[in-house]
């Protein structure tokens, strides 16, 4: 087992420093975006049955740098958040549905993401469908200020990507949110 | 090609199978005699595991035999094995001597040796006696066992116990697969690992790394392949891919929730959560040829598709009366459904137990969200679960014991309940993990 743990971390050391070092910088078109199969057991072929681990260290790492393309238009935060378990738009809420509206009316050439989140209560299946519920109900108050349903993209990230690591109230409030995002 | 496809889908299984490929097993006992169970099934029996006579040729404190099966008979809750601290030193260290077990009121004895069969290579015989009686109920010979595959055959050892103790079937020679959280990459991205270990814990194998959510793992019934949501792509994508790293393919991608994906019994089909239709519906996916057959129709949340146990019926988590609830439908007539869960105002992730004979779900009570049992039988429903931010129950194969995730004071982890709830073994695993899922039963050829 401790030779088993070992070998883990050193791979997840050596693969941590291989990400480190071919992090790509933000131009490059990020080539390494496909997943590459390797050895991840550290070569140890027998006792795991030849078992190969995928690397993925840049799974998904454009989508993560993604989440820099979320900006702020005249000093209104782009997030809508929710009360526990709701998915309606309070006043705050609907202010700031109707700011960004106008936003995206001066600029026809924009499409809007709205991401959906939860808090981590309940089950997490249960929370991608009411991010989803969430991110639509953002949706439906763009259109209903004159968008077109084809310039907005509806995404869930149900409880997978807290906006605060907290186990608190002030963290979970943080955390049921829609997220506008506006992609080049 | 192919010759070499099949090569590795052995090398695969001989991982997956572990020691019921390469430790040869030998029993020359008789027929053994079961112990009949006569109504008491929620006593736990006294047992005293021996040390291991040899156990010193082995280095690691890892692979301590007979605790590996001390502590698998103990998360079964139907065992309550006596502490090696609690014996006599002498009588461990002595021949057999059951008026000694008897008189400290240990029902059941096990006894065992190991010996070199070589450089890292042993023999281990094990013995379980029933001190009552006198009765030899297992005697048993591993061969050839390499050190890396010690603690898989101690967990033979346990099932093997558990098998002739109970007359049920064992499950700690199995393995589970979860979701580990790291935080310590030098870029200060959160990094999510597929990994599948041991059903203890131990020996974590990553099979997958992503920046990127991972969630809802579902294992195919042959534990060849696994099922997961993934985010890679920026929304949520179900995957199936292969243990061995072979193949790994996106089956749904669909606009809107590609989500909770769950292998059929017969390993032919997945359901899985869509909400291209609108709104998030169940579906079952014919794996072969990706065919669709929509199962739930009302225009609230349906997701958490689960199947019973025979494979014709399924379970899931509706809002349809306001609050998450638990309902069923057969496949046969699927808008005929029918609502399973009236106590608790939130019961939502069901999964059947293999025998089909409970449910396990997550209940909101006042103290939280907490694993929940209900007797399809009776329809008496019981949360035995204490942790209150409990997610992801899944069975283990024999029915008796449950897997979930819960938060602890540093983040995820993983817990083993008895199904009655009197046995809670948080499971020894670093790091910030979740959505663990208990894979199936791979027996030997």
């Amino acid at each position: 087992m401790n030779n088993q743990l070992a070998r883990i971390l050193l791979v997840s050391a050596v693969s941590v420093l291989l990400a480190a070092c071919s992090d790509p910088p933000a131009d490059d078109g990020l080539n390494g975006n496909k997943a590459t199969i390797v050895d991840g057991m550290g070569g140890n072929g027998m006792s795991n049955g030849g078992l190969k681990g995928i690397d993925l260290n840049t799974l998904g790492a454009m989508a993560a740098l993604e989440d820099d393309k979320n900006y702020a238009v005249g000093g209104v935060q782009p997030t809508v958040y929710f009360a526990y378990d709701g998915f309606g738009l309070d006043d705050k809420g609907q202010a700031v549905a109707s700011h960004y509206a106008r936003y995206l009316a001066s600029k026809p050439m924009i499409n809007v993401a709205l991401e959906g989140h939860c808090d981590e209560r309940g089950s997490s299946e249960y929370n991608m469908a009411l991010g989803e519920r969430r991110a639509k109900a953002v949706r439906d108050a763009l259109i209903v200020s004159g968008i077109s349903a084809s310039r907005i993209k509806v995404v869930s990230f149900g409880e997978e990507k807290p906006a605060a690591e907290g186990r608190d109230e002030s963290s979970w409030a943080l955390n049921r949110r829609v997220e506008l995002k506006f992609p080049q | 090609m192919k010759s070499k496809a099949l090569t590795l889908t052995r090398l695969l299984s001989t991982w997956l199978f572990g020691a019921s490929l390469l430790v040869t097993m030998q029993s020359w006992a008789e027929d053994p005699v079961r112990v009949e169970i006569t109504g008491g099934t929620e006593q736990s029996y006294p047992i005293a595991v021996t040390p291991f006579k040899g156990q010193a040729l082995i280095a690691s404190a890892d692979y301590n035999i007979a605790q590996i099966v001390r502590d698998d008979l103990s998360r079964s809750g139907r065992f309550n094995p006596m502490k090696e601290s609690d014996m006599s030193p002498a009588k461990v260290a002595g021949e057999l001597d059951l008026d000694y077990w008897r008189k400290v009121a240990q029902d059941f004895v096990v006894i065992g040796e190991v010996r070199a069969q070589g450089s890292d290579m042993f023999q281990v015989d094990m013995r379980l006696i029933n001190s009552l009686n006198n009765q030899e109920l297992v005697a048993r010979r591993w061969n050839g066992v390499s050190g890396n595959l010690l603690r898989t055959a101690a967990h033979q050892m346990s099932d093997a116990v558990y098998t002739a103790v109970t007359g049920r079937g064992g499950a700690f020679d199995t393995r589970m697969a979860y979701v580990r959280i790291d935080r310590t990459s030098a870029n200060k991205r959160k990094m999510f690992l597929l990994e599948v270990a041991d059903s203890d814990g131990f020996a974590p194998r990553t099979i997958l790394r992503s920046y990127m959510p991972l969630m809802s793992i579902s294992w195919s019934p042959d534990a060849t392949r696994l099922a997961y949501v993934t985010f890679e792509n920026r929304k949520p994508e179900i995957i199936v891919q292969s243990l061995d790293g072979r193949l790994r393919q996106s089956v749904a991608a669909f606009d809107g929730i590609n989500s909770a994906p769950v292998w059929s019994p017969d390993g032919k089909s997945l359901l899985m959560t869509l909400s291209k239709g609108g709104n998030p519906d169940i579906y079952v996916m014919d794996v072969a040829s990706k065919r669709l057959t929509q199962l739930t129709f009302d225009s609230a949340i349906e997701t958490e598709g689960t199947w019973s146990s025979d494979g014709q019926s399924i379970y899931f988590n509706s809002d349809r009366r306001g609050q998450p609830q638990v309902f069923k439908a057969d496949l046969a007539s699927p808008r005929d459904v029918k609502r399973i869960t009236f106590e608790g105002k939130y019961n939502a992730r069901p999964v059947a137990s293999p025998d089909g004979r409970y449910l396990a779900y997550v209940r909101q009570d006042v103290g939280g969200f907490k694993v929940t049992t209900q007797d399809l039988i009776s329809n008496e429903s019981k949360v035995i679960s204490s942790t209150g931010t409990d997610e992801s129950p899944s069975f283990s194969p024999n029915s008796d014991m449950i897997l979930y995730s819960y938060n602890d004071y540093r983040g995820g982890a993983i817990a083993v309940l008895s199904r009655n709830g009197r046995a809670f073994t948080k499971l020894n695993i670093n790091g910030d993990v979740r959505d663990p899922a208990w894979g199936p039963l791979v027996s030997a050829q």
